[in-house]
């Protein structure tokens, strides 16, 4: 596992604008077939996305029907190498008490809840392991700096996807859209959509609010859930990449392809 | 140069977040209120002033410690650790309450100027511009000391308290012992004296103010002696304003001008008590008419996680800088109506009320939180007597809302 992203790539969305303004049918055309195919992807990727802030707090039932417990937090593993991490656990309220449940043993159901593949699941007590980011706790409502420490704004949701029955973290939302989502009654909340989300690839990892002097010891996700905990872009202010949903669902089919997905 | 003046330059780089807030509330609400006091129970509600000293500065070091402690004020401490909607919800009340009291300070300084023969609708317009620029485009720190220097005219509370000769047995007598007046108006004043010197923008600007001028906890310390010092001296002119105005005026009744409550400076400055009085009265409300605006501009950027910070430039804080230009604008037009803007300005305070018992709610169970102020938090005696002064002033503030709600029927 590697703790320093370097697969941030800055120029990736010069290439956004198809046909770079040369001839201007040909223009039009490579809008209208990237529209098309952009489209295409959000209704894919839509149908996989989950909210994370529509499902905290959502009870959790096992196969019998059975309610457990209530959705407190969704955790992932920090890794540097791997652009949209998969869901390794989930924390769930039960009576006073907070346990762990690995991610292997709940699956999603739509619209917005999980469920525990069979009643016999694995809980543990809650401890944090170096490079755990608990999504509701270090990501939801903290501060997003850009690349020099400016601040930007709040994530007010976080996306998650279903991908071949695993979860994984795909970016995080800003806006007064999910602000208002959040705001307003659980009945009348839209869905969330792809497309007005950042591309979790672009988050370089958590620094202090303070500058400390030298690297953090223990990598970029070691202070994730510390007070003041920033949430950095590897990006400036302004250049921003959106979450694109054609690139997101290639990569999220790459990730799945290329890699081991049994855990 | 004579040696108290020698002394100005040290007590003014001792200056902080923790004296320029707590002074704020010298207000023209505040002076109005502790005057009241004076004149209609005379001596009688001391005792009062004593405990809301204890719990101002309890709840301003609380906040100023989470200011240091996080490095983030209280609008961000509460988008982060309370549900989504309560948090909004106090945001709302924030800027609704403040956005009342930004009136009530222009108003402020309208009176002031009237006192001193200008015309509001000359000066409120001038103090716009004065305020907006020495915030948004100067140097802010220096425009916060020449505000204080002018409330140091209050000052003067003191020494006419003093020239005036009151019998110390009964000050004292009436500072530790509770001599409580059997009436409906005794109780609202009380409340009223609590919400006017316990006021919500004073928490939040004082741990915004002290996270962005980058206190660590290593600093603390300093900070710490700052915020209580401010706290005390602040409510000790406030106790002095209630005696001189005891003595000149006492048991005349409710005050109805700004005029009867300089009055009380007479013994010091003869004729020139009104003039006194109005500078003293000019200093706080342009101190105050930039400090609440400021304070709900911080809490508002910070809970949507925008750029916030009196050292970034307008360019750079947009958001920050647009909240504070919106308040301040808006207040001075709204002060500049004809006609009587008092029933506006108490609506306000009872926005206060409702506002004061949700936030030290907030921040007693932020400063007691070992997630949030590690070894710093609140703990034993210290957290029984915080949660002590939370619950008192929140019961009076929640009684003195519904005596209001009450009587609108």
């Amino acid at each position: 596992m590697s703790l320093v992203r370097r697969r941030w790539r800055p120029g990736r969305e010069s290439g956004r604008r198809p046909g770079n303004g040369r001839d201007p049918l040909k223009t039009l055309e490579a809008r209208h077939a990237e529209r098309v195919r952009q489209a295409t992807a959000v209704r894919a990727l839509g149908e996989s996305l989950i909210s994370l802030a529509s499902v905290l707090g959502t009870t959790i039932a096992d196969p019998d029907g059975r309610v457990i417990g209530r959705l407190a937090d969704v955790v992932v593993r920090w890794d540097a190498e791997v652009d949209h991490p998969p869901v390794t656990a989930v924390i769930v309220r039960t009576g006073g008490l907070r346990v762990v449940i690995d991610a292997g043993a709940v699956a999603f159901e739509r619209p917005a809840r999980l469920t525990l593949r069979s009643a016999a699941a694995d809980v543990r007590a809650v401890k944090r392991h170096p490079g755990d980011v608990a999504l509701a706790h270090d990501v939801l409502d903290h501060q997003l700096v850009d690349v020099n420490g400016v601040k930007l704004a709040r994530p007010s949701d976080v996306h998650l996807a279903v991908v071949d029955g695993r979860i994984v973290l795909t970016g995080i939302e800003i806006g007064i859209g999910a602000l208002l989502r959040r705001l307003g009654p659980a009945r009348l909340r839209r869905r969330a959509r792809p497309a007005s989300a950042i591309d979790w690839a672009v988050i370089r990892g958590f620094s202090p609010a303070r500058p400390v002097h030298g690297p953090p010891l223990g990598g970029p996700a070691a202070i994730a859930g510390q007070v003041g905990a920033e949430l950095r872009l590897g990006a400036i202010a302004g250049e921003v990449p959106r979450l694109r949903p054609d690139e997101i669902q290639a990569a999220l089919d790459r990730q799945h392809g290329g890699g081991d997905t049994s855990s | 140069m004579p040696r108290w003046l020698a002394a100005v330059p040290a007590f003014l780089a001792i200056l902080g977040p923790g004296l320029v807030s707590a002074n704020a509330g010298n207000d023209a609400g505040g002076i109005l209120t502790y005057a009241s006091a004076g004149a209609q129970f005379g001596y009688s509600t001391l005792f009062v002033m004593v405990l809301v000293t204890v719990a101002l500065v309890v709840v301003q070091e609380m906040c100023a410690r989470l200011g240091a402690y996080s490095g983030e004020g209280l609008g961000a401490l509460i988008r982060e650790n309370f549900p989504l909607r309560s948090g909004a919800t106090a945001m709302v009340l924030l800027f609704v309450a403040n956005a009342g009291l930004t009136v009530s300070e222009f108003a402020g300084i309208g009176a002031s100027m009237g006192l001193l023969g200008v015309s509001r609708y000359v000066a409120v317009p001038i103090a716009l511009v004065l305020v907006w620029s020495l915030t948004v485009l100067g140097d802010y720190s220096r425009a916060e000391r020449i505000f204080l220097i002018m409330g140091l005219a209050f000052l003067t509370y003191p020494i006419a308290a003093i020239l005036g000769h009151p019998s110390a047995g009964t000050v004292l007598s009436n500072l530790v012992w509770p001599h409580f007046v059997r009436s409906n108006a005794f109780l609202l004043l009380v409340v009223a004296l609590i919400g006017t010197t316990i006021t919500p923008y004073m928490q939040f600007y004082i741990a915004s103010a002290v996270a962005d001028k980058g206190v660590t906890p290593e600093d603390y310390p300093k900070e710490r002696v700052d915020t209580i010092n401010g706290a005390v001296l602040s409510d000790i002119v406030s106790i002095f304003i209630i005696i001189a105005t005891a003595e000149a005026i006492g048991g005349s009744g409710p005050l109805t001008s700004a005029a009867q409550a300089a009055e009380a400076l007479t013994p010091v400055a003869g004729a020139a008590a009104t003039q006194l009085f109005a500078i003293g009265l000019l200093g706080a409300s342009l101190l105050a008419a930039s400090i609440v605006p400021l304070s709900t501009a911080y809490a508002i950027a910070e809970t949507a996680g925008v750029e916030r910070s009196l050292s970034r430039s307008l360019r750079e804080a947009p958001v920050f800088y647009g909240l504070f230009t919106a308040q301040v604008v808006v207040g001075a037009a709204i002060a500049l109506i004809p006609g009587n803007l008092v029933t506006l300005v108490v609506d306000a305070q009872v926005l206060n009320g409702v506002i004061t018992p949700v936030l030290l709610t907030f921040v007693l169970i932020l400063a007691g939180r070992r997630s949030v102020l590690g070894d710093a938090a609140n703990r034993g005696g210290y957290r029984l007597l915080a949660t002590l002064c939370v619950a008192v002033v929140g019961l009076l503030s929640a009684l003195v809302l519904v005596e209001t709600v009450v009587g609108w029927f």
